[in-house]
């Protein structure tokens, strides 16, 4: 007979959910002060997981280091667009399903070339919703697999977004095998003589995940939770509490209270699996590729005054942005820097004649892009323009 | 007699002015694009204006492919283009239609959209200004509604007599519903709907695609 002994302990997988639950609550509470500051994304907000490498919003390769109550581990993974037809910083406000490739290689501070973990996923994805299809295979001691196959879908409802997935593979993990011996030397006495082995084993192993994540500003806050079916098909529940800070375009701060087993974060290299602190460093965050939203410049507001002198002041309040330029008919498509007023606004007079103007912004060299509120039309040279009327 | 002194001041007091805007424009235009090229955009310019059609417009496309370093050959293809697309607004919208009317309907109809729509859209609303309509028509084919659609959305609005302010707030609130993720021309429609019967209570059935309405 052989009874198997899991290494994460009951009762702090309870704790977890305790706190999962008591966060989740703190979240929903406060989505409500959330929702009425901002209840729909910003137009040209590309939303997603982000765990799903995407190059359009950190670049194409990032490193994580961190520490949990196991061990230290460090991840590197890469994004490759794969839908060639799409501009890369483009904002994707049509919807055009967009593909992508992720790969990563992560280990501990002990692995060697050996026993490196890697993945592999595809990822299609509109603006507001996505999903997955990943291999990984790899690790080492009870991390370790010889294959896992994994599947996701997420969907993005500013500013929370619900993921949920499915990880399936042969599992290594330490099995303590007991054996009972009934030794009975003769027909009146008899005892048991127990013997204990740990021993490594692979075995066919399933975990399915949710999880939900409430943005607000440079911070994340996630709960995850999840069922782990095992070759005994005893169902062993986990949970994880998550927060994410974006300290700036290049660096994001990591920490995480609960437990996930290692299949749920096969294929995210920047997750621990305990309790852990952790940084993540993308090198190539630009305006070329793209930095994390919470991070990168936009417009939100547009106003035109007209003065007495007949001139017409440009207004625009940009969140994160440091340069401001404005192109337009009306400066014969020259761009014209505005200078910064105060509290995120920038301004600039200019003389426009009445009629039907068509203007563009542009927020620190990036993408030229039609101002917050305005009708846009499409031009064969600049793309989509803002429509502005002077009476 | 007082006609004549009426054409004889509009001479004396435009004209002058309407020659310096066009020496102006001619000037920007040899400033900014290679002589050849100037050359040619000018004299689709005079050729336009000749008409007594707007020029401001084809100075901007112009000076717009320069500011991208679009190649001479699309500069002029792209000028030459909205030149026919303001002679098209002006056979759809009449010939007493203003320039910046014309301005948005030639754009309405370098998005696709047909001049019977225009035509349509000038009977729906006579003696109003079309700007805005035509303004919010090209905004809805920028964001993917289909053409059709698009067109019918703002014909039906205005058709019910939908001012530009609604129909501004209409397009807002298309613009909200597409950026949460529905689909553009279901996004029009709803908000077509919704306009209708706060136009029109009773219309219950308002803002249905034609096609809908035939169905059994």
């Amino acid at each position: 007979m052989k009874e198997n002994v899991r290494s994460i302990h009951p009762r702090t997988v309870a704790h977890a959910f305790a706190w999962v639950l008591a966060f989740s609550a703190c979240a929903l509470a406060a989505s409500a002060f959330a929702a009425s500051a901002s209840a729909d994304p910003a137009e040209g907000e590309a939303l997603r997981p982000e765990w799903l490498r995407a190059p359009e919003t950190r670049g194409p390769l990032a490193a994580a280091i961190g520490v949990d109550a196991q061990r230290a581990w460090w991840g590197i993974d890469g994004a490759v667009p794969l839908s060639f037809w799409l501009p890369r910083t483009r904002t994707n406000v049509e919807n055009v399903p967009a593909f992508g490739l992720g790969l990563s290689v992560t280990g501990s501070a002990t692995s060697d070339a050996s026993n490196l973990h890697y993945s592999a996923l595809i990822d299609r994805r509109t603006r507001l919703t996505g999903g997955w299809l990943g291999v990984a295979t790899g690790g080492s001691g009870v991390q370790s697999s010889r294959f896992r196959v994994g599947t996701g879908l997420w969907r993005a409802v500013a500013p929370f977004e619900f993921e949920a997935g499915v990880v399936s593979g042969m599992e290594q993990g330490v099995t303590r095998e007991v054996t009972h011996w009934t030794v009975a030397p003769d027909t009146f006495r008899s005892h048991d003589t127990t013997s204990v082995n740990d021993v490594d084993r692979l075995a066919f192993s399933t975990t399915a995940h949710s999880a939900i994540r409430w943005r607000f500003g440079r911070m994340e806050l996630g709960a995850m939770g999840g069922l782990t079916l095992g070759p005994r098909n005893t169902p062993l529940r986990w949970a994880q509490a998550t927060m994410h800070v974006q300290a700036s375009p290049h660096v994001l701060v990591m920490a995480a209270y609960g437990q996930r087993p290692a299949a749920s974060m096969a294929f995210e290299p920047a997750a621990g699996g305990y309790t852990m602190l952790g940084i993540r460093v993308a090198p190539w965050a630009s305006h070329d590729w793209g930095v994390p939203r919470s991070t990168a410049p936009v417009a939100v507001r547009w106003r035109a005054q007209p003065l007495e002198d007949g001139g017409t002041v440009i207004r625009l309040r940009c969140h994160n942005a440091s340069r401001v330029e404005l192109a337009a008919d009306f400066t014969d498509w020259a761009p014209v820097t505005l200078l910064s007023t105060g509290n995120d606004w920038w301004e600039r007079s200019v003389t426009i004649p009445p009629g039907l103007h068509e203007v563009q912004v542009r927020l620190d060299g990036g993408v030229w892009q039609v101002p917050p509120g305005l009708p846009r039309t499409a031009r064969e040279f600049a793309g989509d323009v803002g429509v502005l009327v002077i009476e | 007699m007082r006609r004549l002194l009426a054409v004889a001041l509009f001479v004396l007091v435009l004209a002058p002015g309407r020659a310096s805007g066009d020496e102006a424009e001619e000037a920007r235009l040899r400033v900014r694009l290679k002589p050849e090229l100037a050359a040619s955009v000018i004299e689709v310019v005079r050729s336009t204006a000749a008409q007594g059609l707007p020029t401001a417009p084809l100075v901007g496309r112009a000076l717009e492919g320069a500011s991208r370093q679009a190649d001479d050959a699309a500069i002029l293809d792209a000028v030459e283009r909205y030149a026919a697309g303001l002679v098209g607004a002006r056979r759809a919208l009449g010939a007493t239609a203003r320039a910046a009317e014309l301005d948005a309907g030639a754009g309405a109809l370098m998005a696709g959209v047909p001049e019977d729509s225009l035509t349509s859209l000038k009977r729906a609303r006579p003696s109003g200004s079309l700007v805005i309509p035509l303004i919010v028509l090209s905004d809805f084919v920028a964001r993917g509604v289909p053409v059709g659609s698009a067109s019918n959305t703002v014909l039906s609005a205005t058709r019910a007599g939908a001012a530009d302010p609604a129909l501004l707030r209409m397009r807002e609130r298309i613009h909200d519903r597409i950026l949460r993720g529905e689909a553009p021309a279901g996004a029009s429609r709803e908000e077509l709907r919704a306009l209708l019967l706060k136009t029109h209570p009773s219309n219950e059935r308002g803002g249905r695609e034609p096609s809908e309405e035939r169905r059994p």
